[in-house]
């Protein structure tokens, strides 16, 4: 598989006003392969959005002191880039962020989707068919002429996803984009990640610290104090319950159960991370109990 | 609710008005005023009035909404009016009862008076206001200052910065409305006590609201950066503005209306009245 | 005495295009001595009824009761403010109305305002600062320098500074990582076990209400769904799902399991619940 980005002993130390530094990330290797889903797991301030803002030069040697080899679509971006190949990085590594009001620019949804084209220079009939497409990727048709404040915070949300996805990224970034949104808003978004990711063609990362939007990834990375301190799939990160723990982190409930009966020797088997899963392996337990 | 409010009274519709180019019609509002300023006879009055009128017709604009319009400026009209009526003291007396003579001039200048306001207020909140959105408006803007940018004033910008605010009113409005609210659960009191006291209450809702402009202002220009913004140069739009043959039309009648209220008074066959008067 | 809600409706912009009937005829009562949830999707109401608890808006029919009073009668129009401190109101995110050059100043400015001597605000701060957990050795900073975390902790020491009757909370934990939002929420408990205040909190979170609440209000659009304790609530899991609202996954576990024939009928809500539930099963006892 081909890599989108590499980190080969990436650190990272903020400069502050008065030029010292603070270390956020600490010696990082890691690759993302193109089409696949990991989730960026830590507590806050365990660099995990440092991190993401690395990768789309959102972060760049402007702010601090980057040691070590990032590679994004195999071009080096720690060192000296042209405007040009700066503004290139940044259309391929689309960025979903937190605050769903501070994304979006326009006053009305679909000058706000034709932003990112129209920076492009995208010639206008090009621009309509990308907004028009990118809108019925998030499931937004028909909202086109809203203004911003008159909707939801879910489907605010769901309008930066198609303005990113209207630049015609290779790969985005979700900056805990449901922190801030309602159940409802979290689903809808979570679901258009989905969709987004099984279209196949993009390389999703998600930031977040919510462990059950992370069990749905093919791959989990977990940081903490600017290191990576564990990775792997869901059901291997997941079922480590007690690591998990030293760094504060919870596990989804379901696994949370089935860890403690497994402690209490009544269960034995694999952990389970899903509802389904879950009620399937409870059921199993039950009957053989009863005998 | 604050968020409620309608940004510009900005009314949708499909009128000829509505389809206009923006910069069509801010040229056009800028005849208007010009023409207003500019009359003096009352021929020019008429045609400056009926000229209103069509603007309004076409815009198909209902009354009321240009009468609610006219509402804050209601007192201005009545004022001068007044004035104009019972201080002229010139040409033929109409009436007395005690102290009070009114004139006919006085009756003239008060109705031209009423016109200049009511045509001034109407063709350019029709214009500019009721049949163009505020977005637009700004493309209009920026689209007519363009040739300003050859010698390096920053047009884009300006247009950017005037959309950019027009995003975010209704946000900062709302914050400001539950910032109030917050104070006022912590006891802080807008309404009475001494200066001083007041003052401190604003003041417990202005850092925060400004706190939180500066906050939108940081993260807003980091979002925009990943999309991409690197200024105007090289940037197309999705909204494109044409001039058509009806533009040019427009053009053409808000001119000739303007030539017509310019000769007309020129030739001071403007006292249509003071001929019949004489 | 409790806050009594009697036939309260509430229309935003009255006779305006946007008008739109925010409660329509709600009645429930806040009881006191114990953690109300307010439980119900964005749009339900839940902002409103906080914001008429404490008098900012006045219902466009009906009563609200605190102590006794009808808080809109107009006989009592000196006591509007009085209302203010009676019923504390945190609104979201409330670490964006900090405003003061200290945190110290900014949690006294409630005190302040209520005209309480220094020895009293300061005595006040120090209570209130020890409730919320905020590190004291940071009061003289100002607010603006602080984590997120820590902002949210003095914004709300600022409302428990004026020691309200009732305090009532609009998502208190929101936008806060796992860690920060169970020890606001912890500690908002503590602080009601321990003043033996009244107190409400509004929230998205069946988990929350699940965790920390002793009595739970939920709302569907303009009104009131379900009244009740815990296991009453919880009984139809699925049905607060259809509302909108996020229901435990470990409830989700349960409904699921007992679909393919499980058995557990008790409402859980809870892993403790779940666990025990389960092990119950297993000894053989039978479950309720």
């Amino acid at each position: 598989m081909e890599n989108v980005i590499e980190l080969q002993n990436v650190s990272f130390a903020y400069r502050d006003s008065e030029g010292n530094l603070h270390p956020a990330l600490n010696n990082i290797n890691l690759t993302f392969e193109k089409g696949s889903y990991t989730a960026i797991l830590g507590h806050n301030g365990s660099g995990k959005s440092t991190l993401a803002k690395l990768l789309n030069l959102v972060i760049t040697s402007e702010d601090g002191k980057i040691d070590g080899s990032i590679k994004v679509f195999g071009k080096e971006i720690n060192g000296t880039l042209t405007e040009d190949e700066e503004y290139e990085i940044r259309r391929r590594v689309g960025m979903v962020h937190q605050n769903p009001d501070d994304q979006i620019v326009a006053t009305t949804v679909e000058e706000d989707v034709a932003f990112g084209p129209e920076n492009l220079g995208v010639e206008p009939p090009v621009i309509r068919a990308t907004v028009d497409e990118a809108l019925a990727a998030v499931g937004m048709t028909g909202y086109e002429k809203f203004a911003p404040h008159r909707l939801s915070g879910g489907q605010k949300q769901r309008v930066a996803i198609a303005g990113v996805l209207a630049m015609h990224p290779e790969c985005v970034i979700f900056d805990e984009s449901t922190a801030m949104l309602d159940p409802e808003g979290r689903e809808a978004v979570l679901k258009t990640v989905d969709e987004l990711h099984k279209s196949g063609e993009v390389t999703v990362i998600t930031i977040t610290h919510y462990m059950n939007e992370a069990t749905d990834a093919d791959r989990v990375i977990v940081l903490n104090k600017g290191e990576v301190f564990m990775t792997g799939t869901p059901e291997e990160i997941f079922t480590q319950v007690d690591k998990l723990r030293s760094v504060s982190l919870g596990v989804p409930q379901v696994t949370e159960l089935f860890y403690r009966l497994k402690n209490e020797g009544v269960y034995e088997g694999k952990l389970p991370l899903h509802t389904k899963e879950g009620a399937l392996a409870l059921n199993e337990l039950i009957k053989n109990k009863r005998g | 609710m604050i968020r409620d409010i309608t940004l510009g009274q900005y009314f949708p519709g499909n009128s000829a008005l509505h389809n206009a180019d923006p910069r069509t019609k801010i040229l056009m509002a800028i005849l208007f005023i010009a023409a207003t300023f500019t009359a003096s006879g009352t021929l020019s009055f008429i045609i400056l009035f009926l000229s209103a009128l069509v603007l309004f017709i076409v815009s198909r604009i209902s009354l009321i909404t240009v009468l609610k319009g006219l509402k804050p400026i209601l007192f201005i009209l009545i004022f001068t009016t007044f004035f104009q009526i019972l201080f002229s003291r010139s040409g033929e007396l109409l009436f007395e009862w005690w102290i009070i003579k009114i004139y006919d001039s006085g009756l003239i200048s008060a109705a031209k008076m009423i016109v200049r306001i009511i045509v001034l207020v109407v063709s350019t909140s029709v214009l500019l206001s009721y049949t163009t959105s505020p977005i637009v408006l700004t493309d209009g803007i920026e689209g007519l200052l363009k040739p300003l940018a050859k010698i390096k004033v920053p047009v884009h910008d300006f247009a950017l910065i005037m959309s950019l605010a027009l995003r975010f009113i209704p946000t900062l409005l709302e914050e400001t409305e539950k910032i109030i609210a917050a104070q006022k659960s912590r006891g802080a009191n807008f309404s009475s006590g001494s200066l001083m006291k007041r003052a401190r209450a604003l003041i417990s809702i202005f850092i925060p609201l400004l706190a939180s402009a500066i906050r939108h202002a940081l993260d807003l220009s980091e979002a925009m950066i990943c999309r991409g913004y690197r200024g105007g140069d090289g940037r197309t739009k999705l909204r494109q503005m044409k001039i058509r043959f009806s533009d040019i039309v427009w053009l053409l009648a808000s001119a000739l209306m303007f030539a017509a209220v310019i000769i007309l008074n020129k030739y001071g066959l403007s006292d249509l009245f003071g001929l019949f008067g004489a | 005495m409790p806050i009594i809600f009697d036939n309260v409706s509430y229309v935003y912009g009255e006779h305006t295009p946007f008008e739109n009937k925010a409660l329509d005829g709600v009645s429930f009562t806040i009881e006191d001595n114990m953690i109300t949830g307010l439980i119900g999707q964005t749009g339900s109401g839940k902002s409103t009824i906080a914001q008429l608890c404490n008098g900012l808006y006045k219902p466009s029919s009906g009563t609200v009761t605190v102590d006794g009073t009808d808080i809109n009668d107009k006989k009592n129009k000196k006591n509007k403010s009085q209302n203010f401190f009676r019923v504390g109101l945190v609104f979201q995110y409330p670490e964006y109305q900090l405003f003061e050059e200290t945190v110290r100043k900014d949690i006294g400015y409630g005190p302040k305002n209520m005209g309480c001597s220094d020895e009293e605000i300061a005595k006040r701060v120090a209570e209130a600062v020890r409730f919320v957990g905020f590190d004291e050795s940071r009061l003289d900073k100002s607010p603006f320098d602080l984590s997120g975390g820590q902002k949210r902790r003095a914004a709300i020491a600022g409302v428990i500074a004026m020691e309200p009757k009732y305090l009532i909370l609009d998502e208190p934990a929101a936008g806060l990582d796992p860690t920060g939002r169970d020890d606001i929420l912890t500690k908002l408990k503590q602080y009601q076990r321990e003043k033996h205040t009244s107190v409400v909190i509004i929230s998205h979170s069946m988990e929350d209400m699940a965790n920390y609440c002793d009595r739970i209000i939920v709302l569907k659009k303009g009104g009131v769904y379900k009244c009740g304790d815990k296991n009453e609530i919880f009984s139809d899991p699925m049905a607060l799902s259809s509302l909108g609202l996020s229901v435990p996954q470990i409830t989700k576990l349960i409904y699921n399991a007992n679909q393919y024939g499980v058995g557990i009928n008790e409402p859980i809500y809870t892993v403790d619940a779940a666990y025990d539930a389960v092990m119950r099963l297993i000894s053989g006892e039978d479950v309720k």
